[in-house]
């Protein structure tokens, strides 16, 4: 584990780079609906990941290090949990609380979903378990 | 933005990754079973960021150093893409009860954490 630690604490950091520059890009188009920037963001990096690990990762070409500097690094921390649940917790609304989370954990769930069949023409047909994402 | 606080949120960014890595380590989860990792992960990230939240808004922590911690390492720490994934896996895999499990109970867990961490901080309530 110690040698894998260090490509995914430099792609979390590039993650982390990419969310802030994007969440501050897209707050300045999406001005008044600030919700929809952390919520396109983690629909991009979960449509992303999914076409990844469905597809060019289950080739056995690609190296260990990509795997692990992509998934839990760049594509992990570009995405966000804890900022979705705070979102949550300051609207204060039970009703739009629950609409706005359902929505967030929804449409990632669904470009995950686009992911996974985006990913089929480049999957390897073999074996196609992946297990770093 | 100033660029001081913008690097350290970075870095803080890197070093949330690297923990989520070693606890997905240490909570291996097969791609049939229950992924504990990303949901203690959550759980647990949600919490802290309510916590920086709580003690933000009475002014304990400055405005930079709680968005190098909630924006950086929170950010970085937790994630919705390998949530999300691993979700649609067991979905896919039929696996409905696992999945179902997972998503109302991150969700749930993270929206409980997130409320008790900024209450335990002494945030106000409106």
């Amino acid at each position: 584990m110690k040698k894998d630690i260090v490509p995914v604490i430099l792609g979390g950091a590039v993650g982390t780079a990419l969310r802030i520059v994007l969440d501050i890009v897209l707050s300045l188009i999406f001005f008044s609906l600030s919700l929809v920037s952390i919520m396109a963001i983690n629909a991009l990096g979960s449509f992303l990941l999914a076409f990844l690990v469905a597809g060019l990762w289950t080739r056995k070409s690609t190296p260990h290090w990509v795997k692990i500097f992509m998934g839990p690094g760049v594509l992990g921390a570009f995405t966000t949990f804890s900022g979705v649940m705070l979102q949550g917790l300051l609207i204060q609304d039970m009703w739009t609380t629950a609409g706005f989370l359902a929505l967030s954990i929804g449409t990632s769930m669904f470009a995950a979903l686009l992911g996974f069949w985006a990913a089929q023409p480049f999957a390897q047909k073999s074996k196609r378990k992946v297990a770093n994402r | 933005m100033n660029i001081v606080p913008l690097m350290f949120a970075i870095l803080a960014g890197g070093l949330g990754a690297g923990l989520r890595f070693a606890v997905t380590r240490i909570l291996p989860t097969k791609t049939t079973g229950f992924p504990w990792g990303i949901l203690l992960v959550n759980v647990v990230g949600s919490l802290l960021i309510g916590v920086i939240t709580g003690l933000a808004s009475r002014s304990v922590l400055t405005g930079d150093i709680s968005f190098v911690l909630a924006v950086g390492f929170c950010g970085g720490f937790t994630t919705m893409s390998t949530f999300a994934v691993e979700s649609i896996e067991r979905l896919r895999a039929g696996l409905w009860l696992i999945a179902g499990l997972n998503i109302v109970g991150s969700t749930a867990l993270g929206l409980l954490a997130v409320g008790a961490g900024y209450l335990l901080a002494g945030g106000p309530v409106s």
